[in-house]
């Protein structure tokens, strides 16, 4: 026997990885690693060969709705010459269109329909700021991910992210992984006889 | 003449609540519904979110 048939291990979904989703790449797309990675785990999993139960949390959706954003003013002032670290000052004046606000609604809107479906058990946002502030402290990471760190804590076996940063950090609260090295694991893939 | 008030009109549309997408497979279609939508729209902001 390879892999397991012991109960299902909780992995928490990271934005990055949903994000890494929420585009599926068209046929003749390059595709960098992270996104590689992130599309084999949703396709192993969706072939059932994975031992998993995937969490994540609205938090995921406040923080993808700025990644379309980031993604739209991006694409939209890169080409006026302005450096990242301008980017953050004009992202403001970007003026969205009625249509590309009611189609990146659409958009979410069926992404969440999907990963209802997955399905993707979605864990209550824990706000507590003392408990967030802690975090932020502790290991020098952004509210964002302390927020991600704060739900998947006492939830989760694992938090899955392509955030090179993040993994490094060691966390004492869940096992931060990058999905890479989750998928190496044996203990979420399923038994098979070998 | 009628004395009622017009009616507002809304500035921004209420966002839909969530499709009942089922599988990969369906929300694949939806976003590439989305995109052909965007092109014929000459929409260039939709166009490059959705590349």
């Amino acid at each position: 026997l390879s892999g397991n048939s012991s109960s299902p291990k909780k992995v928490y979904l990271d934005t990055v990885v949903l994000a890494n989703w929420i585009f599926p790449p068209q046929p003749d797309a390059r595709l960098s690693v992270r996104a590689r990675k992130c599309l084999d785990l949703l396709e192993l999993y969706r072939s059932g060969r994975l031992n998993v139960v995937f969490q994540s949390s609205e938090w995921a959706y406040m923080e993808l709705a700025q990644a379309i954003l980031d993604k739209l003013a991006w694409e939209e002032l890169g080409d006026e010459g302005f450096g990242v670290r301008d980017f953050y000052n004009v992202r403001e004046e970007l003026k969205l269109s009625t249509t590309t606000r009611e189609t990146t609604l659409g958009l979410v809107s069926a992404f969440e329909g999907f990963l209802k479906n997955l399905p993707v058990e979605m864990l209550p946002v824990r706000f507590e700021f003392l408990l967030v502030h802690d975090m932020v402290y502790r290991y020098g990471i952004d509210t964002g991910d302390a927020v991600h760190l704060l739900t998947a804590s006492g939830k989760s076996d694992y938090l899955a992210t392509v955030d090179s940063r993040f993994v490094k950090l060691k966390v004492a609260e869940v096992k931060v992984l990058d999905v890479g090295t989750l998928l190496s694991l044996n203990e979420i893939k399923k038994s098979t006889q070998t | 003449v009628s004395n009622k008030p017009k009616a507002r009109k809304k500035k921004y549309p209420e966002p839909k609540i969530y499709l009942d997408i089922r599988n990969w497979t369906e929300y694949q279609r939806e976003v590439e519904r989305l995109r052909k939508k965007a092109k014929r729209s000459k929409n260039k902001q939709l166009s490059r979110l959705l590349a």
